[in-house]
């Protein structure tokens, strides 16, 4: 749905993007997570054709957004990471400026700003003024707004921004059920444990170069967490760490607060460290792969330095 | 220990401003217009003192001295109007500025009193003023060579500049704690300058022959700089002039400071304790009875027809500028009641010139309010944070531009509108042609183009709206005075004279003259129509509407042009950074 090949964009010599590529297939949500001023919203600026870029190519729904930029925008819904509203209208009539800028028949308006508010959970509020909504509510009226013309692509610039946990929450449910609806979303976010839940694929970019793309899995992959295993007995922990340590199938095993993190031999399973346990009269309590923190990603695969 | 004493004056605002003075462009761009203008001034000021002495073989040291005596007090005059203005420019949108980067509130949590803050601000200006002062210093220096220049004349002069930009740069301070958009601001303070001008000259007829009337006169910084120029008109030393008018100014202009200083303080916490957006008293008291907030009960509009006009027609019609029209009535109504009390008292208009000033006062306020409306348009979006969302919606540009211009025509239409109003009154009452009823809707049609494409243009470039303004008011100014300048110190070839003809100031001040002489047995056709042997009101009114027709097309272009670099990126300075890409791509291309 979304392919960027070899994008650049400079700002006389400063490369905010540099050879960026990236695809994004229909019904994905694909997270994107970089430092402040690594490219992240110029990238998304691209791809919402409010940029032009300076080399390479990115398309959306097979149209170019430079060449076909009109065709772009009627497929794309545009959240920027800092967006204004109108003061003195209301949220209906907010909405219907948008739905006319999108030319959606006069008739159809009404039907479709209901829907939209009633999916955002802003029905109460279809009179309200748009300047005296709340931050959250501010903010799934931006939803709502690039809802209206039914988009297939959802381009999110740090939709959770400055929100309290329970408009997080509301937010994070909401894109839970476009994802649903089959929408192809690229999202931007600073509070990776959200995005961790709610993505299927994720892209780190740092001073305008993608440095990882793929899942989380392959995060693990990269992290070497996939080999790791966590084991909980109810009690000698450090005895069942050498019992453990012993087999062939296992590198090594350590006791860690209680804990014994066993890292297995290349292409072993935990299949016989559950078996030799259980013989050893052990009393598992627990054994689960080592959880990747996409956090803890982040700080690992980035340097955090900026442009 | 003076600097620091000094220091104590000026304080960390100062500091601050300095600092970042010489990272603003639009501080270079200044000096560089400035310089441009400068040496403009002085080629003109050059032909029209030494032309009359070419054709002499050989000059003597007085006519010498003479010349170096005219061109000395010319540029003296010069930066006299010049700075004074800029000061008011500069100075205008200040506080405001302050409110909106929300530093007033965190300064004034800090021990900066709201005096040094103004102190800060006001003497920062003043020093980039005193900057540009100093880049006549080198043509004054030539010009010296001629003799008959005192230098204790230039240094008495260049003060008197210095405190009158003081003095004109503190009632901007008070006018900004007042207004907070630099295009209400700077009208304002304007007005506040042009009344304290009307009053003075009040205040000096009622005291002629007391003790106190040269001491009133001379506070007057005009009358004082009158003592320093060719014609002393009232014959008094410059240093006197010097010794009343520096003290008073100096005071005046402290107690205005303190003032503003206890005004920024009191807006300083409000922003402090929260207050995004902290009115002026007068606006809280007028706000609910001028414009009356929607609420939840209050019907929902309908959308219909373009999005972008739908949104001009329905636009708030906020204080600021409700700020800006009123200062423009008011002038308007004032020069409306001069005029006619002046007809009423004379019984006739005997030389046209009040039914052809008349049209020119309200032509120069209708072309400022228009301005003040386009060149903020496009950039007030970008400051609020919706142009992404309209740039990234299948809105072309274009009628994202149309409707803007929309807005600017509707907003501005009732400054017009008096002008209209004037000149029909005037063909009602059988003084002017009926003509003119169409001649002029003509030219007011091509301005009104030009100018809202002229002023988009500037806005789709500028980051800030309040620098759009400024910048608009500072391009009105320039095309409004420059081609008079020109002719004014005879430098133009003498096609120049007929060209003028296009400029609509003098467009509209010929066919005002030209209809009252349709009508008036004793007053004679305008010389630039007879020139060019256009006689009737056919060929006139065809001159009219090709001149109209000519705005139309360049505005039409200007507001093609603004859609072009219309831009989230204020960085990406629009067309010229994108061909620039272009160009960048197809190196790029070619290298595979």
């Amino acid at each position: 749905m979304i392919e960027i090949t070899n994008l650049s964009k400079y700002y006389g010599r400063l490369g905010a993007v540099v050879g960026l590529n990236l695809h994004i297939a229909p019904g994905e949500i694909f997270g994107f997570i970089g430092p402040n001023g690594a490219g992240k919203t110029t990238t998304m600026r691209v791809l919402a054709t409010l940029l032009a870029p300076t080399a390479g190519l990115a398309s959306i729904d097979g149209f170019n957004v430079v060449k076909q930029g009109r065709e772009v925008r009627r497929r794309i819904g545009y959240m920027p990471d800092f967006m204004g509203v109108y003061d003195d209208l209301k949220v209906f009539e907010y909405l219907e400026f948008f739905a006319a800028a999108y030319k959606i028949p006069l008739r159809q308006r009404a039907a479709i700003i209901d829907g939209v508010l009633e999916l955002t959970d802003l029905t109460g509020k279809r009179a309200a003024l748009v300047d005296s909504l709340s931050r959250g509510m501010q903010q799934r009226l931006q939803l709502a707004r690039v809802l209206v013309h039914d988009p297939k692509v959802l381009i999110l610039d740090e939709p959770a921004s400055g929100l309290d946990p329970r408009a997080r929450i509301e937010i994070r449910e909401l894109l839970k059920e476009l994802k649903r609806m089959g929408k192809t979303i690229m999202i931007s976010s600073h509070i990776l444990s959200e995005l961790a839940e709610l993505c299927d694929r994720f892209g780190i970019i740092e001073r305008g170069r993608l440095i990882f793309d793929g899942t989380l899995d392959e995060i693990r992959r990269r992290m070497g967490l996939q080999n790791k295993v966590r084991v909980r007995v109810a009690d000698r922990p450090e005895e069942a760490a050498a019992v453990l340590a012993a087999l062939p199938q296992v590198a090594e095993a350590r006791v860690v607060q209680d804990t014994v993190m066993v890292t297995l031999a290349d292409g072993s399973t935990d299949a016989p460290v559950a078996e030799t346990l259980v013989r050893g009269g052990f009393r598992l309590l627990a054994l689960q792969p080592e959880e990747v923190k996409l956090d803890d990603a982040f700080m690992a695969l980035t340097e955090g330095k900026v442009q | 220990m003076a600097l620091e004493r000094l220091a104590w004056l000026t304080g960390p605002v100062f500091e601050r401003e300095l600092r970042t003075a010489s990272r603003r462009r639009w501080g270079y761009f200044l000096r560089f217009a400035y310089l441009a203008v400068l040496t403009v001034y002085v080629y003109g000021v050059w032909r029209s003192r030494v032309g009359p002495y070419r054709s002499m073989d050989a000059r003597s040291a007085y006519q010498m001295a003479e010349v170096g005596r005219a061109i000395t007090s010319d540029l003296m005059d010069f930066q006299f109007v010049l700075l004074p203005l800029l000061a008011a420019v500069m100075l205008s949108g200040s506080i405001g500025e302050e409110v909106r980067r929300r530093t007033l509130g965190t300064l004034m949590v800090t021990p900066v009193s709201g005096l040094r803050l103004v102190l800060g601000i006001l003497l920062s200006r003043i020093l980039q003023l005193a900057l540009l002062a100093a880049i006549s210093l080198p043509v004054l220096m030539v010009v010296r060579a001629f003799g008959g220049v005192d230098w204790s004349r230039v240094v008495g002069g260049v003060a008197l500049c210095l405190t009158t930009c003081i003095l004109c740069g503190s009632v901007a301070l008070v006018v900004s704690t007042f207004l907070r958009r630099a295009y209400a601001a700077l009208p304002a303070t304007a007005a506040v300058l042009v009344a304290a001008q009307i009053a003075h000259v009040y205040v000096c007829e009622a005291l002629e022959g007391s003790a106190f009337h040269r001491i009133v006169l001379l506070a007057n910084p005009i009358a004082a700089m009158e003592s320093f120029g060719l014609w002393n008109r009232y014959g008094v030393y410059p240093s006197t002039a010097l010794l009343i008018n520096v003290p008073l100014c100096l005071g005046l202009s402290a107690l205005l400071l303190a003032w503003a200083g206890r005004r920024a303080r009191k807006i300083g916490l409000r922003v402090a304790m929260g207050e995004l957006r902290p009115t002026a008293k007068w606006e809280r008291v007028m706000r609910p009875r001028l414009f009356r907030k929607r609420s939840e009960a209050d019907p929902i509009r309908r959308i219909t027809g373009l999005p972008m006009v739908w949104r001009e027609r329905k636009v708030h019609f906020g204080p600021s500028r409700f700020a800006a029209v009123v200062v423009a009535a008011v002038i308007a109504g004032t020069v409306g009641v001069f005029d006619y009390v002046g007809l009423f008292i004379r019984g006739a208009d005997p030389d046209g010139s009040i039914f052809s000033g008349g049209c020119e006062m309200l032509f120069i306020l209708a072309m400022l309010a228009t301005m003040i409306q386009a060149a903020p348009a496009l950039a007030s979006e970008a400051e609020a944070g919706t142009l992404p969302l309209l740039l990234a919606s299948p809105l072309s540009r274009t009628s994202i531009v149309f409707g803007k211009a929309f807005g600017v025509f509707l907003r501005s239409f009732p400054v017009w509108g008096l002008l209209l109003a004037h000149v029909l009154l005037f063909v009602l009452f059988g003084r002017a042609h009926p003509s003119v009823l169409l001649q002029v809707p003509l030219v007011v049609m091509g301005v009104l183009v030009f100018l809202a494409g002229a002023g988009l243009l500037i806005s789709a470039f500028a980051r800030r709206a309040t620098l759009a303004t400024v910048a608009g008011l500072i391009v009105l100014i320039a095309l409004l005075t420059g081609p008079f300048l020109v002719l004014f110190f005879d430098i133009s070839p003498p096609e120049f004279d007929r060209l003028m003809l296009v400029h609509p100031l003098s467009q509209t001040e010929v066919l005002a003259r030209d209809a009252q002489a349709a009508m008036t047995s004793a007053l004679t056709r305008p010389r630039e129509l007879t020139s060019l042997g256009v006689a009737g009101w056919v060929p006139t009114t065809i001159l009219a509407g090709v001149s109209a027709a000519l705005h139309v097309t360049v505005g039409l272009l200007l507001g093609w042009a603004a859609g072009r670099c219309l831009s989230v990126d204020r960085r990406n300075w629009g067309i010229w950074i994108t061909q620039r890409d272009w160009f960048i791509q197809r190196r790029a291309r070619a290298a595979g």
